[in-house]
């Protein structure tokens, strides 16, 4: 699963520490976010898309076939 | 959780391990009150102890009476990734230990030392009977 919180996030010029602050999880967390390599749960997608005021869908983009 | 919560479930471990601890001191005085026989050993291991967990109780309490550090691990443990990560090498730990076990007891018995061995075993065949009621507790919750 894709996603553009790193872009998101620069736009609204605050870092990964800040962001994981407000969100109550680890900076890793937002870094692996980021970077792809973890997906996260729906009530911490929910919360980011409530932090950045988005769709989820507009956030995380699902491609079928990584899962195929 | 709340912060209240959290730091309420903290206080509750902190004060657990001063009560354990005067429990341990409590116990080392009644045995040395009744003049009850086990080594010098045990007396002194007791009292140790005792006074390690009443130390690491306080140390606790006051940790968590600190906002900033109660923040720290309340995300340390809630984190969603960091419980995914515990979980996956929790269960690598399970898998090596119970593999260290059976070899530790196959060695034992090589060396016709039955005893070790069958309690050996015995640890083996709880660890796996603490493992399956953990994940049935749990899959009950979730």
């Amino acid at each position: 699963m894709k996603n553009i919180l790193e872009q998101l996030r620069k736009q609204m010029s605050i870092s990964q520490l800040e962001l994981a602050d407000a969100m109550e999880v680890s900076r890793q967390t937002i870094s692996s976010l980021e970077n792809g390599r973890y997906n996260p749960s729906i009530v911490l997608a929910f919360k980011l898309a409530r932090y950045f005021d988005k769709p989820i869908e507009e956030i995380f983009i699902y491609e079928e076939e990584e899962y195929e | 959780m709340n912060n209240e919560k959290f730091l309420e479930k903290k206080m509750r471990f902190a004060k657990g391990y001063i009560v354990f601890g005067f429990l341990l001191i409590v116990i080392n005085l009644a045995l040395s009150y009744w003049a009850i026989k086990i080594k010098d050993f045990w007396f002194s291991m007791i009292g140790i102890w005792g006074v390690i967990f009443i130390a690491m109780g306080i140390v606790r309490y006051f940790l968590y009476k600190n906002q900033s550090i109660l923040k720290l691990y309340r995300v340390h443990e809630n984190d969603e990734r960091s419980e995914m990560l515990r979980g996956k090498a929790g269960y690598l730990t399970f898998v090596f230990s119970s593999i260290a076990l059976a070899i530790c007891s196959v060695i034992f018995v090589s060396f016709n030392l039955i005893w070790p061995s069958i309690v050996v075993l015995a640890i083996l065949f709880v660890q796996f009977i603490v493992f399956y009621m953990l994940m049935w507790h749990y899959s009950r919750k979730l």
